[in-house]
């Protein structure tokens, strides 16, 4: 039995140590929805407090581990994990590909209301997304809404979403991916 | 009914197991589960006998059609029979057979602690490979020790808060009461007891923090309890499950209940919301036959089939 302050940053987010950048990122979105205020999962065992504290140890796990360099660093470094360090590289194409279809089933499902409890956990107004990728507060608003008949193509759908998730930390094209394959149903 | 000969030996040749459903909510669905998942296994060719042990409000016998039961657990609590298989009814399932617990009797609601055992006692004794056990709703002694006794505790919950609430005290009171009733050194138990007494007032945000505690006084202790919370591996259903976000939260109740209460939940899937389901209840039939190819039926097919895995493997 291991307590909440010895997991380590794979512990935190349930994943493998050998887990791709692709599952990090699923997993970072879930834990988020577990533990955002508005979650109910955690409701009647945790205290607002806790799901706090539980969510910046989210977000520096995320980012350690989302970032090729800090996550071979903190193997290396903090739990002694030696590994090839081809391991770090980005994987390919057809990697990617394959690693999609198998992890199809155990994606997160996003939609508007996952990107904007993410967005409000890092204290980012929609306003501040605006100004610095030039998208009006009206698309911004859409995407978090999930009002698709706003955007007057995909194309545009696809291209703010891209910006708006680059700009909060995340994976654009699996964002894009999965966003529309949710929209699509 | 009556027993055959051959049903009254005491020892069961098979290894008997039982399936208690809780979950500490009322209306989240746990007869119409129990009921269905009996239905299931006797389409599968197994021998079931499904209990309504929801003695507060026992209405086991109405999911699967039987509108005044002829003989219930009260006629074996108050002694009335001396064998608790002389209480069992035919379902109007080909092979079902159950045992009721309708009654209006205080006595039978708020059974005293022989009374319980010897039920506990007789319900080990029936002569059947799969016992099914609605175990009503709450958290008193009496829910928790039938939950207990089961070889697979499953938990209920609906995706709504105060479900969800509920199956974390659920959960938190089941491992206190196991640890206070198991088979511990006398020492360790007061030890255990006297960390719980002590800490009424809400000290059990965590299991870890009564480890704590008991580790305090006494290091070896701390070690059984450790053993024992790993021990403790509820299965957990989600019903009345209406968009794919709230399958998730199966899952999520599982992680979270890993890492702030040490327990291992088994996450085994979850049964969609269906107007059929209502429908049937209405039909005084249980859903699973009334409407085998609805989505609810197919849910519980899979779940039951998981369930069987994990009883036989």
């Amino acid at each position: 039995m291991k307590r909440i302050e010895d997991l380590n940053y794979y512990e935190l987010l349930d994943i493998d140590k050998d887990s791709t950048a692709k599952d990090i990122q699923d997993a970072y979105l879930f834990s988020i929805t577990k533990y955002h205020p508005d979650s109910i999962a955690s409701y009647g065992l945790l205290s607002d407090e806790q799901k706090k504290q539980m969510l910046e140890r989210i977000e520096e796990a995320y980012k350690t581990l989302i970032n090729e360099d800090k996550r071979e660093y903190y193997d290396k470094n903090i739990l002694n994990l030696k590994r090839d360090k081809t391991f770090y590289k980005k994987e390919t194409k057809k990697d990617i590909k394959i690693l999609k279809e198998k992890q199809k089933e155990r994606s997160v499902r996003i939609n508007g209301q996952v990107l904007k409890n993410i967005r409000e956990l890092k204290g980012t107004t929609l306003e501040e997304i605006s100004k610095k990728t030039k998208i009006s507060l009206f698309y911004l608003k859409a995407i978090e809404e999930d009002n698709y008949k706003a955007f007057p193509a995909e194309i545009f759908l696809k291209g703010f979403l891209r910006s708006y998730a680059k700009y909060l930390g995340l994976d654009p094209e699996e964002i894009v991916r999965n966003y529309t394959s949710t929209t699509s149903q | 009914m009556t027993a055959s000969k051959e049903e009254s030996n005491k020892t069961p040749s098979f290894k008997q197991k039982i399936w208690a459903v809780g979950g500490g909510k009322g209306g989240t669905g746990k007869s119409l589960i129990s009921a269905s998942l009996a239905v299931e296994l006797i389409k599968m060719g197994k021998k079931v006998i499904l209990i309504d042990a929801d003695l507060g409000g026992a209405n086991l016998h109405t999911c699967l059609g039987i509108k005044y039961p002829s003989i219930t657990l009260a006629d074996f609590i108050n002694k009335r029979v001396n064998e608790l298989k002389d209480v069992l009814i035919d379902s109007p399932v080909d092979g079902l057979r159950m045992i009721s617990g309708a009654s209006d009797l205080l006595n039978i609601v708020n059974p005293n602690y022989s009374q319980k055992m010897r039920l506990i006692k007789n319900i080990r004794l029936l002569p059947v490979e799969y016992i099914i056990i609605d175990i009503g709703a709450g958290t008193s002694f009496n829910v928790l020790d039938f939950f207990l006794i089961s070889n697979s505790g499953i938990v209920i919950a609906s995706p709504e808060p105060t479900s969800i609430e509920n199956v974390y005290h659920f959960l938190k009171n089941s491992i206190l009461r196991k640890l206070r009733i198991s088979l511990a050194p006398t020492y360790v138990r007061k030890k255990i007891k006297r960390v719980i007494d002590e800490n009424v007032d809400g000290e059990f945000r965590t299991i870890y923090k009564l480890i704590d505690l008991v580790t305090d006084i006494d290091e070896k202790s701390g070690e059984w309890l450790i053993k024992q919370i790993e021990k403790f591996n509820p299965i957990l259903i989600l019903n009345q499950v209406r968009t794919e976000e709230e399958i998730f939260i199966g899952k999520a109740i599982k992680d979270i209940a890993k890492k702030y209460l040490g327990i291992n939940i088994n996450y085994i899937g979850y049964i969609s919301y269906d107007e059929k389901v209502y429908q049937s209840i209405k039909k005084f039939k249980p859903f699973i036959i009334e409407y085998p190819n609805c989505q609810a039926s197919i849910n519980i097919s899979m779940v039951a089939k998981k369930l069987l895995e994990l009883s036989e493997n």
